[in-house]
Protein backbone atom coordinates (compact mmCIF):
# COMPACT_ATOMS: atom_id res chain seq x y z
CA UNK A 1 0.00 0.00 0.00
CA UNK A 2 3.02 2.24 0.20
CA UNK A 3 2.95 5.17 -2.17
CA UNK A 4 6.12 7.16 -1.79
CA UNK A 5 5.76 10.66 -3.07
CA UNK A 6 1.99 10.54 -2.84
CA UNK A 7 0.01 13.58 -1.74
CA UNK A 8 -2.85 13.65 0.75
CA UNK A 9 -5.70 16.09 0.20
CA UNK A 10 -8.27 16.56 2.98
CA UNK A 11 -11.62 16.98 1.29
CA UNK A 12 -14.47 19.15 2.50
CA UNK A 13 -17.17 20.97 0.59
CA UNK A 14 -15.67 24.33 -0.29
CA UNK A 15 -15.71 26.66 -3.30
CA UNK A 16 -12.00 26.16 -3.91
CA UNK A 17 -11.98 22.37 -3.68
CA UNK A 18 -11.58 21.83 -7.45
CA UNK A 19 -8.65 24.20 -7.74
CA UNK A 20 -6.95 22.64 -4.74
CA UNK A 21 -7.30 19.19 -6.25
CA UNK A 22 -5.79 20.40 -9.54
CA UNK A 23 -2.87 21.92 -7.67
CA UNK A 24 -2.36 18.74 -5.65
CA UNK A 25 -2.24 16.73 -8.88
CA UNK A 26 0.59 19.00 -10.11
CA UNK A 27 2.46 18.55 -6.83
CA UNK A 28 2.01 14.79 -6.93
CA UNK A 29 3.32 14.57 -10.49
CA UNK A 30 6.45 16.44 -9.42
CA UNK A 31 7.09 14.24 -6.39
CA UNK A 32 6.27 11.15 -8.43
CA UNK A 33 3.36 9.72 -6.48
CA UNK A 34 -0.39 9.42 -6.60
CA UNK A 35 -3.04 11.62 -5.11
CA UNK A 36 -5.09 10.56 -2.13
CA UNK A 37 -8.38 12.30 -1.51
CA UNK A 38 -9.55 11.72 2.05
CA UNK A 39 -12.77 12.86 3.63
CA UNK A 40 -13.36 12.32 7.33
CA UNK A 41 -16.92 12.19 8.54
CA UNK A 42 -17.94 12.81 12.12
CA UNK A 43 -19.38 9.80 13.86
CA UNK A 44 -22.96 11.02 13.84
CA UNK A 45 -23.43 8.49 11.09
CA UNK A 46 -23.07 5.33 13.10
CA UNK A 47 -26.26 3.41 12.44
CA UNK A 48 -27.60 6.02 10.06
CA UNK A 49 -27.71 6.39 6.30
CA UNK A 50 -26.75 10.01 5.79
CA UNK A 51 -23.41 9.54 4.09
CA UNK A 52 -24.72 10.50 0.66
CA UNK A 53 -23.63 14.11 0.68
CA UNK A 54 -20.16 13.16 1.92
CA UNK A 55 -19.82 10.61 -0.87
CA UNK A 56 -20.92 13.20 -3.41
CA UNK A 57 -18.26 15.66 -2.27
CA UNK A 58 -15.66 12.95 -2.55
CA UNK A 59 -16.87 11.92 -6.01
CA UNK A 60 -16.71 15.51 -7.17
CA UNK A 61 -13.10 15.79 -6.01
CA UNK A 62 -12.19 12.46 -7.56
CA UNK A 63 -13.72 13.40 -10.90
CA UNK A 64 -11.78 16.63 -10.91
CA UNK A 65 -8.55 14.80 -10.10
CA UNK A 66 -9.06 12.43 -13.03
CA UNK A 67 -9.78 15.33 -15.37
CA UNK A 68 -6.67 17.19 -14.29
CA UNK A 69 -4.31 14.23 -14.58
CA UNK A 70 -3.10 12.01 -17.43
CA UNK A 71 -4.59 8.54 -17.90
CA UNK A 72 -3.36 5.93 -15.49
CA UNK A 73 -2.44 8.47 -12.83
CA UNK A 74 -3.15 6.93 -9.45
CA UNK A 75 -6.11 8.60 -7.77
CA UNK A 76 -7.63 7.20 -4.63
CA UNK A 77 -10.59 8.50 -2.69
CA UNK A 78 -11.36 7.34 0.82
CA UNK A 79 -14.02 8.04 3.37
CA UNK A 80 -12.71 7.67 6.92
CA UNK A 81 -14.43 7.39 10.24
CA UNK A 82 -17.92 6.42 9.07
CA UNK A 83 -18.07 3.55 11.55
CA UNK A 84 -16.48 5.44 14.43
CA UNK A 85 -17.44 8.15 16.80
CA UNK A 86 -15.26 11.18 16.22
CA UNK A 87 -15.52 14.23 18.42
CA UNK A 88 -13.25 17.19 17.95
CA UNK A 89 -10.86 18.39 15.27
CA UNK A 90 -7.80 16.58 16.65
CA UNK A 91 -9.42 13.24 16.03
CA UNK A 92 -10.04 14.15 12.41
CA UNK A 93 -6.38 15.12 12.12
CA UNK A 94 -5.37 11.81 13.68
CA UNK A 95 -7.23 10.02 10.91
CA UNK A 96 -5.35 12.00 8.29
CA UNK A 97 -2.01 11.36 9.96
CA UNK A 98 -2.77 7.65 10.36
CA UNK A 99 -3.70 7.42 6.70
CA UNK A 100 -0.60 9.33 5.61
CA UNK A 101 1.60 7.10 7.78
CA UNK A 102 0.08 3.92 6.45
CA UNK A 103 0.54 4.91 2.83
CA UNK A 104 3.91 6.52 3.44
CA UNK A 105 2.80 9.76 1.82
CA UNK A 106 5.23 12.61 1.27
CA UNK A 107 3.08 15.65 1.78
CA UNK A 108 -0.28 17.15 2.48
CA UNK A 109 -1.99 19.81 0.41
CA UNK A 110 -4.60 21.76 2.34
CA UNK A 111 -7.44 23.70 0.80
CA UNK A 112 -7.32 27.22 2.26
CA UNK A 113 -11.10 27.04 2.70
CA UNK A 114 -10.96 23.60 4.29
CA UNK A 115 -12.82 23.25 7.55
CA UNK A 116 -13.72 20.11 9.42
CA UNK A 117 -17.17 21.31 10.30
CA UNK A 118 -18.80 24.67 10.72
CA UNK A 119 -16.10 25.96 13.05
CA UNK A 120 -13.37 28.20 11.74
CA UNK A 121 -10.23 26.23 10.86
CA UNK A 122 -8.08 28.80 12.61
CA UNK A 123 -9.47 27.75 15.98
CA UNK A 124 -7.52 24.52 15.90
CA UNK A 125 -4.69 25.12 13.54
CA UNK A 126 -4.52 22.20 11.14
CA UNK A 127 -1.21 23.39 9.83
CA UNK A 128 0.54 23.28 13.17
CA UNK A 129 -0.83 19.80 13.88
CA UNK A 130 0.45 18.52 10.54
CA UNK A 131 3.79 20.25 11.00
CA UNK A 132 4.19 18.79 14.50
CA UNK A 133 3.73 15.31 13.08
CA UNK A 134 6.61 15.92 10.69
CA UNK A 135 4.73 16.19 7.40
CA UNK A 136 5.43 18.75 4.75
CA UNK A 137 2.15 20.47 4.24
CA UNK A 138 1.25 23.14 1.80
CA UNK A 139 -1.67 25.46 1.48
CA UNK A 140 -2.88 25.32 -2.10
CA UNK A 141 -2.24 28.67 -3.85
CA UNK A 142 -5.76 29.15 -5.15
CA UNK A 143 -7.60 32.38 -5.61
CA UNK A 144 -10.25 32.53 -2.94
CA UNK A 145 -11.88 35.33 -4.86
CA UNK A 146 -12.17 37.69 -1.93
CA UNK A 147 -14.42 37.03 1.01
CA UNK A 148 -17.98 36.05 0.26
CA UNK A 149 -20.22 34.67 2.98
CA UNK A 150 -21.65 31.27 2.17
CA UNK A 151 -25.30 30.52 2.82
CA UNK A 152 -24.34 28.40 5.82
CA UNK A 153 -22.33 31.26 7.25
CA UNK A 154 -25.24 33.67 6.81
CA UNK A 155 -27.62 31.26 8.49
CA UNK A 156 -25.27 30.71 11.43
CA UNK A 157 -24.67 34.47 11.73
CA UNK A 158 -28.39 35.22 11.82
CA UNK A 159 -29.16 32.48 14.34
CA UNK A 160 -26.34 33.68 16.63
CA UNK A 161 -27.46 37.30 16.14
CA UNK A 162 -31.10 36.59 16.93
CA UNK A 163 -30.16 34.64 20.07
CA UNK A 164 -27.85 37.46 21.22
CA UNK A 165 -30.56 40.05 20.53
CA UNK A 166 -33.16 38.04 22.42
CA UNK A 167 -30.85 37.67 25.38
CA UNK A 168 -30.00 41.37 25.39
CA UNK A 169 -33.68 42.24 25.20
CA UNK A 170 -34.54 39.94 28.08
CA UNK A 171 -31.91 41.44 30.38
CA UNK A 172 -32.36 45.06 29.29
CA UNK A 173 -36.10 44.97 28.65
CA UNK A 174 -37.03 43.84 32.13
CA UNK A 175 -35.31 46.92 33.57
CA UNK A 176 -35.99 49.66 31.02
CA UNK A 177 -39.09 48.30 29.27
CA UNK A 178 -39.19 46.12 26.18
CA UNK A 179 -40.18 48.92 23.80
CA UNK A 180 -37.56 51.41 24.93
CA UNK A 181 -35.86 52.68 21.76
CA UNK A 182 -32.40 52.64 23.32
CA UNK A 183 -32.77 49.02 24.39
CA UNK A 184 -34.02 47.99 20.94
CA UNK A 185 -31.40 50.01 19.07
CA UNK A 186 -28.40 48.92 21.08
CA UNK A 187 -29.78 45.39 21.08
CA UNK A 188 -29.84 45.29 17.27
CA UNK A 189 -26.25 46.54 17.17
CA UNK A 190 -25.20 43.93 19.73
CA UNK A 191 -26.96 41.21 17.77
CA UNK A 192 -25.23 42.22 14.53
CA UNK A 193 -21.80 42.27 16.18
CA UNK A 194 -22.36 38.94 17.92
CA UNK A 195 -23.68 37.30 14.75
CA UNK A 196 -20.79 38.61 12.67
CA UNK A 197 -18.11 37.56 15.11
CA UNK A 198 -19.55 34.23 16.20
CA UNK A 199 -20.78 32.84 12.87
CA UNK A 200 -17.89 30.37 12.66
CA UNK A 201 -17.42 29.86 16.37
CA UNK A 202 -20.79 29.31 17.99
CA UNK A 203 -21.92 26.23 16.07
CA UNK A 204 -20.27 22.95 15.25
CA UNK A 205 -22.52 22.27 12.31
CA UNK A 206 -24.92 24.54 10.47
CA UNK A 207 -28.14 24.20 12.44
CA UNK A 208 -31.17 22.86 10.62
CA UNK A 209 -34.72 23.12 11.89
CA UNK A 210 -35.68 19.45 12.23
CA UNK A 211 -32.87 18.06 14.41
CA UNK A 212 -32.65 21.23 16.50
CA UNK A 213 -36.38 21.18 17.29
CA UNK A 214 -36.37 17.48 18.17
CA UNK A 215 -33.28 17.97 20.36
CA UNK A 216 -35.01 20.82 22.16
CA UNK A 217 -38.12 18.68 22.51
CA UNK A 218 -36.16 15.81 24.02
CA UNK A 219 -34.26 18.33 26.14
CA UNK A 220 -37.54 19.21 27.86
CA UNK A 221 -37.66 15.56 29.01
CA UNK A 222 -33.93 15.43 29.68
CA UNK A 223 -33.62 18.42 32.01
CA UNK A 224 -36.05 17.24 34.74
CA UNK A 225 -34.43 13.80 34.59
CA UNK A 226 -31.00 15.39 35.00
CA UNK A 227 -32.19 17.58 37.87
CA UNK A 228 -33.62 14.53 39.61
CA UNK A 229 -30.35 12.64 39.13
CA UNK A 230 -28.40 15.62 40.47
CA UNK A 231 -30.57 15.78 43.58
CA UNK A 232 -30.14 12.05 44.11
CA UNK A 233 -26.39 12.42 43.61
CA UNK A 234 -26.23 15.08 46.25
CA UNK A 235 -28.17 13.14 48.85
CA UNK A 236 -25.76 10.22 48.36
CA UNK A 237 -22.80 12.57 48.41
CA UNK A 238 -24.02 14.28 51.59
CA UNK A 239 -24.36 10.85 53.23
CA UNK A 240 -20.82 9.85 52.24
CA UNK A 241 -19.24 13.12 53.31
CA UNK A 242 -21.05 13.44 56.63
CA UNK A 243 -20.57 9.77 57.53
CA UNK A 244 -18.02 9.56 60.38
CA UNK A 245 -15.89 6.91 58.63
CA UNK A 246 -15.95 8.60 55.20
CA UNK A 247 -16.82 5.44 53.19
CA UNK A 248 -15.12 6.22 49.88
CA UNK A 249 -13.24 3.93 47.56
CA UNK A 250 -12.10 6.04 44.63
CA UNK A 251 -11.05 4.73 41.25
CA UNK A 252 -10.22 6.09 37.82
CA UNK A 253 -11.52 4.59 34.59
CA UNK A 254 -11.41 5.24 30.90
CA UNK A 255 -14.68 5.23 29.02
CA UNK A 256 -15.16 5.78 25.30
CA UNK A 257 -18.39 7.67 24.84
CA UNK A 258 -20.63 6.56 21.99
CA UNK A 259 -21.45 10.13 21.04
CA UNK A 260 -19.98 11.95 18.12
CA UNK A 261 -19.74 15.71 18.42
CA UNK A 262 -18.19 18.28 20.69
CA UNK A 263 -21.60 19.36 21.97
CA UNK A 264 -22.78 15.88 22.89
CA UNK A 265 -19.43 14.92 24.46
CA UNK A 266 -19.61 18.10 26.56
CA UNK A 267 -23.16 17.30 27.62
CA UNK A 268 -22.12 13.75 28.46
CA UNK A 269 -19.03 14.82 30.41
CA UNK A 270 -20.91 17.46 32.37
CA UNK A 271 -23.83 15.19 33.21
CA UNK A 272 -21.30 12.61 34.42
CA UNK A 273 -19.75 15.24 36.62
CA UNK A 274 -23.10 16.32 38.05
CA UNK A 275 -24.53 12.85 38.69
CA UNK A 276 -23.80 10.27 41.41
CA UNK A 277 -20.20 9.87 42.44
CA UNK A 278 -18.55 10.41 39.08
CA UNK A 279 -16.33 13.19 37.77
CA UNK A 280 -14.83 13.70 34.31
CA UNK A 281 -11.10 14.26 34.70
CA UNK A 282 -9.90 14.45 31.12
CA UNK A 283 -11.34 14.24 27.66
CA UNK A 284 -9.56 13.53 24.44
CA UNK A 285 -12.05 13.35 21.63
CA UNK A 286 -14.61 10.82 22.77
CA UNK A 287 -12.25 9.15 25.25
CA UNK A 288 -13.08 10.25 28.77
CA UNK A 289 -11.16 9.73 32.00
CA UNK A 290 -13.64 9.38 34.83
CA UNK A 291 -13.02 9.47 38.57
CA UNK A 292 -15.59 7.56 40.61
CA UNK A 293 -16.03 8.00 44.32
CA UNK A 294 -17.16 4.42 45.01
CA UNK A 295 -17.95 1.08 43.37
CA UNK A 296 -21.66 1.61 42.73
CA UNK A 297 -20.96 4.84 40.86
CA UNK A 298 -18.52 2.97 38.65
CA UNK A 299 -21.07 0.22 37.94
CA UNK A 300 -23.66 2.78 36.89
CA UNK A 301 -21.14 4.37 34.60
CA UNK A 302 -20.14 1.08 32.96
CA UNK A 303 -23.75 0.06 32.44
CA UNK A 304 -24.39 3.26 30.54
CA UNK A 305 -26.75 4.92 33.02
CA UNK A 306 -25.28 8.33 32.14
CA UNK A 307 -24.67 7.69 28.48
CA UNK A 308 -28.15 6.57 27.50
CA UNK A 309 -29.99 9.83 28.33
CA UNK A 310 -27.38 11.89 26.48
CA UNK A 311 -27.65 9.63 23.45
CA UNK A 312 -31.43 9.95 23.68
CA UNK A 313 -31.08 13.73 23.78
CA UNK A 314 -28.99 13.97 20.63
CA UNK A 315 -29.92 10.92 18.57
CA UNK A 316 -33.45 9.98 19.56
CA UNK A 317 -35.19 6.92 20.81
CA UNK A 318 -33.57 4.16 18.74
CA UNK A 319 -30.15 4.88 20.24
CA UNK A 320 -31.41 3.72 23.65
CA UNK A 321 -30.86 0.12 22.63
CA UNK A 322 -27.10 0.43 22.43
CA UNK A 323 -25.38 -1.63 25.15
CA UNK A 324 -23.46 0.15 27.91
CA UNK A 325 -19.74 0.95 27.67
CA UNK A 326 -18.66 -2.17 29.59
CA UNK A 327 -20.56 -4.49 27.26
CA UNK A 328 -19.16 -2.78 24.19
CA UNK A 329 -15.63 -3.08 25.56
CA UNK A 330 -15.33 0.69 25.70
CA UNK A 331 -14.56 0.87 29.41
CA UNK A 332 -11.32 0.11 31.19
CA UNK A 333 -10.27 0.59 34.82
CA UNK A 334 -6.98 2.45 35.12
CA UNK A 335 -6.39 3.15 38.81
CA UNK A 336 -8.17 1.63 41.77
CA UNK A 337 -9.32 -1.75 43.11
CA UNK A 338 -10.28 -3.16 39.68
CA UNK A 339 -7.26 -1.96 37.80
CA UNK A 340 -5.10 -4.66 36.26
CA UNK A 341 -1.42 -4.91 37.18
CA UNK A 342 0.63 -2.39 35.30
CA UNK A 343 2.84 -5.03 33.64
CA UNK A 344 0.24 -7.05 31.76
CA UNK A 345 -1.84 -3.99 31.11
CA UNK A 346 -0.27 -3.09 27.79
CA UNK A 347 -1.44 -6.06 25.73
CA UNK A 348 -5.20 -5.94 26.07
CA UNK A 349 -5.51 -2.21 26.38
CA UNK A 350 -4.48 -1.22 22.87
CA UNK A 351 -7.33 -3.01 21.11
CA UNK A 352 -9.83 -0.24 21.62
CA UNK A 353 -7.52 2.46 20.36
CA UNK A 354 -8.89 4.73 17.68
CA UNK A 355 -6.51 4.17 14.85
CA UNK A 356 -7.66 5.85 11.72
CA UNK A 357 -5.70 3.82 9.26
CA UNK A 358 -6.65 0.39 10.50
CA UNK A 359 -10.29 -0.04 9.68
CA UNK A 360 -10.66 2.67 7.15
CA UNK A 361 -10.11 1.39 3.66
CA UNK A 362 -13.47 -0.21 3.14
CA UNK A 363 -14.96 3.25 2.61
CA UNK A 364 -16.47 4.76 -0.47
CA UNK A 365 -13.20 4.98 -2.31
CA UNK A 366 -11.67 3.43 -5.35
CA UNK A 367 -8.10 2.48 -4.74
CA UNK A 368 -5.81 3.60 -7.52
CA UNK A 369 -2.59 2.16 -6.19
CA UNK A 370 -2.49 -0.78 -8.59
CA UNK A 371 -2.31 1.45 -11.64
CA UNK A 372 1.34 2.22 -11.16
CA UNK B 1 -43.14 47.45 43.96
CA UNK B 2 -43.80 49.78 46.87
CA UNK B 3 -47.41 48.68 47.16
CA UNK B 4 -46.40 45.07 47.27
CA UNK B 5 -43.93 45.70 50.07
CA UNK B 6 -46.50 47.51 52.19
CA UNK B 7 -49.14 44.79 51.98
CA UNK B 8 -46.82 41.92 52.79
CA UNK B 9 -44.60 43.62 55.34
CA UNK B 10 -44.64 41.01 58.11
CA UNK B 11 -44.07 38.00 55.84
CA UNK B 12 -41.43 39.81 53.84
CA UNK B 13 -39.59 40.68 57.04
CA UNK B 14 -39.31 37.02 57.93
CA UNK B 15 -38.05 36.10 54.43
CA UNK B 16 -35.58 38.99 54.54
CA UNK B 17 -34.23 37.92 57.89
CA UNK B 18 -33.88 34.32 56.74
CA UNK B 19 -32.03 35.45 53.62
CA UNK B 20 -29.61 37.62 55.58
CA UNK B 21 -28.99 34.92 58.18
CA UNK B 22 -28.36 32.37 55.45
CA UNK B 23 -25.94 34.77 53.78
CA UNK B 24 -24.05 35.10 57.06
CA UNK B 25 -23.85 31.30 57.43
CA UNK B 26 -22.58 30.90 53.87
CA UNK B 27 -19.88 33.50 54.56
CA UNK B 28 -18.78 31.46 57.58
CA UNK B 29 -18.73 28.29 55.42
CA UNK B 30 -16.61 30.11 52.84
CA UNK B 31 -14.20 31.04 55.62
CA UNK B 32 -13.97 27.34 56.56
CA UNK B 33 -13.15 26.45 52.95
CA UNK B 34 -10.40 29.08 53.15
CA UNK B 35 -8.53 26.49 55.23
CA UNK B 36 -8.16 24.40 52.08
CA UNK B 37 -6.78 27.40 50.19
CA UNK B 38 -4.12 27.86 52.87
CA UNK B 39 -3.38 24.16 53.47
CA UNK B 40 -3.22 23.07 49.83
CA UNK B 41 -1.27 20.81 49.40
CA UNK B 42 -1.26 21.34 45.61
CA UNK B 43 -2.09 24.37 43.49
CA UNK B 44 -5.08 22.50 42.13
CA UNK B 45 -6.51 21.92 45.60
CA UNK B 46 -6.25 25.63 46.21
CA UNK B 47 -7.94 26.52 42.94
CA UNK B 48 -10.79 24.07 43.57
CA UNK B 49 -11.22 25.68 47.00
CA UNK B 50 -11.16 29.19 45.51
CA UNK B 51 -13.77 28.02 43.03
CA UNK B 52 -16.00 26.81 45.86
CA UNK B 53 -15.54 30.13 47.67
CA UNK B 54 -16.43 31.94 44.44
CA UNK B 55 -19.66 29.96 44.13
CA UNK B 56 -20.37 30.73 47.79
CA UNK B 57 -19.95 34.43 47.05
CA UNK B 58 -22.42 34.14 44.18
CA UNK B 59 -24.86 32.54 46.64
CA UNK B 60 -24.21 35.34 49.16
CA UNK B 61 -24.80 38.01 46.50
CA UNK B 62 -28.06 36.36 45.45
CA UNK B 63 -29.22 36.03 49.06
CA UNK B 64 -28.27 39.65 49.82
CA UNK B 65 -30.17 40.89 46.77
CA UNK B 66 -33.30 39.30 48.21
CA UNK B 67 -32.52 40.11 51.83
CA UNK B 68 -31.91 43.80 51.12
CA UNK B 69 -34.47 44.02 48.29
CA UNK B 70 -31.81 45.12 45.81
CA UNK B 71 -32.54 43.15 42.61
CA UNK B 72 -29.58 44.76 40.82
CA UNK B 73 -27.21 42.67 42.94
CA UNK B 74 -28.26 39.70 40.80
CA UNK B 75 -26.44 41.29 37.85
CA UNK B 76 -23.31 41.49 39.97
CA UNK B 77 -23.77 37.82 40.88
CA UNK B 78 -23.91 36.92 37.17
CA UNK B 79 -20.69 38.80 36.45
CA UNK B 80 -19.02 37.24 39.47
CA UNK B 81 -20.01 33.74 38.36
CA UNK B 82 -18.48 34.48 34.97
CA UNK B 83 -15.19 35.69 36.47
CA UNK B 84 -15.08 32.68 38.79
CA UNK B 85 -15.43 30.37 35.80
CA UNK B 86 -12.75 32.17 33.80
CA UNK B 87 -10.34 31.97 36.75
CA UNK B 88 -10.63 28.18 36.93
CA UNK B 89 -10.31 27.79 33.18
CA UNK B 90 -7.21 29.95 33.02
CA UNK B 91 -5.46 28.16 35.88
CA UNK B 92 -6.45 24.79 34.45
CA UNK B 93 -5.21 25.84 31.04
CA UNK B 94 -1.84 27.15 32.15
CA UNK B 95 -1.02 24.26 34.46
CA UNK B 96 -1.94 21.59 31.92
CA UNK B 97 0.82 19.45 30.47
CA UNK B 98 -0.47 17.85 27.32
CA UNK B 99 2.15 15.10 27.30
CA UNK B 100 1.57 14.19 30.92
CA UNK B 101 -1.68 12.26 30.48
CA UNK B 102 -1.42 8.48 30.56
CA UNK B 103 -4.36 7.00 28.70
CA UNK B 104 -3.52 3.41 29.23
CA UNK C 1 -46.57 32.52 57.23
CA UNK C 2 -47.69 32.25 53.64
CA UNK C 3 -46.86 29.48 51.20
CA UNK C 4 -44.34 31.66 49.38
CA UNK C 5 -42.46 32.44 52.57
CA UNK C 6 -42.49 28.78 53.55
CA UNK C 7 -41.07 27.84 50.14
CA UNK C 8 -38.41 30.54 50.39
CA UNK C 9 -37.34 29.39 53.85
CA UNK C 10 -37.27 25.74 52.74
CA UNK C 11 -35.15 26.48 49.66
CA UNK C 12 -32.76 28.69 51.62
CA UNK C 13 -32.35 25.98 54.23
CA UNK C 14 -31.61 23.35 51.56
CA UNK C 15 -29.18 25.69 49.84
CA UNK C 16 -27.29 26.34 53.07
CA UNK C 17 -27.28 22.62 53.88
CA UNK C 18 -25.69 21.62 50.58
CA UNK C 19 -23.19 24.48 50.78
CA UNK C 20 -22.34 23.11 54.21
CA UNK C 21 -21.86 19.63 52.73
CA UNK C 22 -19.55 21.14 50.10
CA UNK C 23 -17.47 22.89 52.77
CA UNK C 24 -17.20 19.72 54.88
CA UNK C 25 -16.28 17.76 51.76
CA UNK C 26 -13.56 20.23 50.89
CA UNK C 27 -12.01 19.76 54.32
CA UNK C 28 -12.50 16.00 54.79
CA UNK C 29 -11.93 14.41 51.38
CA UNK C 30 -8.42 13.12 50.71
CA UNK C 31 -7.33 14.34 47.26
CA UNK C 32 -7.99 16.97 44.63
CA UNK C 33 -10.20 14.66 42.54
CA UNK C 34 -12.59 13.73 45.33
CA UNK C 35 -12.62 17.33 46.53
CA UNK C 36 -13.76 18.31 43.07
CA UNK C 37 -16.78 16.06 43.63
CA UNK C 38 -17.66 18.36 46.52
CA UNK C 39 -17.05 21.46 44.43
CA UNK C 40 -19.26 20.29 41.56
CA UNK C 41 -22.15 18.41 43.07
CA UNK C 42 -22.88 19.83 46.51
CA UNK C 43 -21.89 23.40 45.79
CA UNK C 44 -23.82 23.48 42.52
CA UNK C 45 -26.98 22.18 44.11
CA UNK C 46 -26.53 24.55 47.06
CA UNK C 47 -26.32 27.48 44.66
CA UNK C 48 -29.29 26.06 42.77
CA UNK C 49 -31.55 26.05 45.84
CA UNK C 50 -30.37 29.46 47.04
CA UNK C 51 -31.03 31.07 43.66
CA UNK C 52 -34.37 29.28 43.40
CA UNK C 53 -35.29 30.81 46.77
CA UNK C 54 -34.30 34.28 45.55
CA UNK C 55 -36.31 33.86 42.33
CA UNK C 56 -39.38 32.73 44.30
CA UNK C 57 -38.92 35.63 46.71
CA UNK C 58 -38.84 38.30 44.00
CA UNK C 59 -41.34 36.65 41.70
CA UNK C 60 -40.91 39.40 39.08
CA UNK C 61 -40.07 38.61 35.46
CA UNK C 62 -36.67 40.28 35.32
CA UNK C 63 -35.38 38.66 38.51
CA UNK C 64 -36.75 35.22 37.63
CA UNK C 65 -35.02 35.39 34.23
CA UNK C 66 -31.78 36.55 35.81
CA UNK C 67 -32.02 33.77 38.38
CA UNK C 68 -32.73 31.19 35.69
CA UNK C 69 -29.77 32.42 33.69
CA UNK C 70 -27.49 32.36 36.72
CA UNK C 71 -28.67 28.82 37.45
CA UNK C 72 -28.09 27.52 33.93
CA UNK C 73 -24.74 29.24 33.91
CA UNK C 74 -23.57 27.74 37.20
CA UNK C 75 -24.82 24.28 36.20
CA UNK C 76 -22.85 24.48 33.01
CA UNK C 77 -19.67 26.16 34.23
CA UNK C 78 -19.04 24.44 37.58
CA UNK C 79 -18.51 20.97 36.09
CA UNK C 80 -16.44 22.49 33.30
CA UNK C 81 -14.23 24.39 35.74
CA UNK C 82 -13.74 21.31 37.93
CA UNK C 83 -12.91 19.34 34.82
CA UNK C 84 -10.32 21.92 33.72
CA UNK C 85 -8.60 21.79 37.09
CA UNK C 86 -8.63 18.01 37.63
CA UNK C 87 -7.43 17.60 34.06
CA UNK C 88 -4.48 19.87 34.77
CA UNK C 89 -3.85 18.05 38.07
CA UNK C 90 -3.90 14.67 36.35
CA UNK C 91 -1.57 15.85 33.61
CA UNK C 92 0.83 16.99 36.31
CA UNK C 93 0.89 13.45 37.66
CA UNK C 94 -0.90 14.13 40.94
CA UNK C 95 -1.80 10.71 42.37
CA UNK C 96 -5.34 9.48 42.71
CA UNK C 97 -6.01 8.56 46.31
CA UNK C 98 -7.22 4.99 46.70
CA UNK C 99 -8.12 2.89 49.72
CA UNK C 100 -5.33 1.54 51.91
CA UNK C 101 -5.53 -2.14 50.89
CA UNK C 102 -5.08 -1.10 47.32
CA UNK C 103 -2.11 1.04 48.21
CA UNK C 104 -0.44 -2.01 49.73
CA UNK C 105 -1.22 -4.13 46.69
CA UNK C 106 0.33 -1.61 44.41
CA UNK C 107 3.52 -1.34 46.39
CA UNK C 108 4.03 -5.12 46.38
Amino acid sequence: MSDRGGVLVPVAPSPTLEETVSHAVDVARETGGGIHLVRTVPGHHVGRETLESDEQVLERAEQRAREASPDGFPVSATLLGAQRYIAGPTEHVEYFLGYADKHDLAGIVVDPEYSIDATAPTLQSLESLFADAGFTYEIAPVSTGGWRPTSGELLRASVAGVIAFGFYLVLGGTVYGFLDPFVLGSGVVTGLIAGGLLRNVAFETTPSVGPVLSTIGRGILFVPYLLWEITKANVQFAYVVLHPRLPIDPRLDRVDAAVGSGMSVTAFANSITLTPGTLTVDAHGHHLLIHSLNASAQEDLFEGVHERPVRYLFYGRESLELPGPAERGDAEPLIGPDAPDVVEDATNATTTETNGADESDGGAGTDGDDDE
Amino acid sequence: MAARERTVTTMSDLANTVMLAAAAIVVVLAAIVLYRVVAGPTTHDRVVAVNVIGTSIVIVLALLSAGLDRPEYLDIAIVYALLNFVLSLVVGRFTYQSDGVKWR
Amino acid sequence: MTLVTALVVLFVALGVFFTFVAAVGMIRLPDVYSRSHAATKADTLGAGFAILAVAVYFGTLGEVIRGAFLLVFIYYTNPTAAHAITRAAYSRGIDVWTTEENRQEESR
